[in-house]
């Protein structure tokens, strides 16, 4: 089954992306963890994402565009990455999410994608 | 530049409507991938579950869905290539879930690959 983890980053964890010493450590860990998935064969898709701050939300009600400054929603722990694996239960998927390094600080979520026979992220 | 587009909505919602108008839904989403793979724009999308069968783990703690996070909970997202922000706003707003739920438009970090 095709799973999506969303990797929900405490706002300790960015601030590591700013920080020059502490870089090498953080990155390390996710580029461990994107291999560990990788060897294991359920690695299917990934990608670290700009800080919330970055965020935009946009809607439209009758017809009219609003945009809006993010994230969306307006919460402690934002997503600041995800992967999507190939794993057999949603068990196996739950051990994987335990192992990324964003469910030391914050959490994260494991999202089932439903096979409605549309393309595969491969 | 990459943007990833989180599509929130309401899944009880979706879950309660009529077989008929989510086939529409779905279709809204079908052509909408198909116009962002004709402008060369198409990187990845899927739809999720309802958060329901969800899982959230934190540290040793798994807790299951749904989480209590508001009415809206994620319901897919697509990634997409575009020049930049205000043309990812653009497709942004074509997405069919800005029209029943919020797209939040998010830059993806491109760390020196």
């Amino acid at each position: 089954m095709k799973i999506m983890l969303l990797a929900n980053e405490a706002p300790d964890d960015f601030a590591l992306r700013d920080n020059q010493e502490a870089f090498d450590g953080y990155m390390g860990g996710w580029y461990a963890y994107g291999e560990s998935l990788e060897k294991a064969g359920v690695f299917l898709q990934g990608a670290a994402l700009e800080p919330p701050s970055t965020a935009t939300v946009v809607s439209v009600r009758n017809g009219t565009r609003k945009v809006e400054d993010g994230p969306f929603p307006d919460a402690k722990e934002q997503l600041g990455g995800f992967f999507i694996i190939d794993v057999d239960n949603l068990a196996e998927a739950a051990g994987w999410a335990a192992k990324c390094p964003a469910a030391k600080a914050g959490c994260v979520d494991v999202r089932v994608i439903p096979d409605y026979g549309q393309e595969s992220a491969q | 530049m990459k943007y990833v587009f989180l599509l929130y909505d309401d899944e009880d919602k979706w879950a309660a409507m009529p077989e008929s108008e989510q086939m529409s839904i779905i279709g809204a989403h079908m052509a909408y991938s198909e116009a962002l793979k004709s402008a060369s724009a198409y990187i990845a999308g899927d739809p999720l579950d309802h958060s329901r069968n969800a899982k959230r783990v934190r540290g040793a703690q798994v807790q299951g869905g749904p989480f209590a996070d508001g009415k809206e909970q994620l319901g897919g997202f697509y990634m997409i290539e575009a020049k930049n922000l205000d043309a990812a706003l653009d497709w942004a707003a074509r997405c069919p879930c800005a029209s029943y739920g919020y797209v939040e438009v998010r830059p993806v970090w491109n760390i020196g690959q």
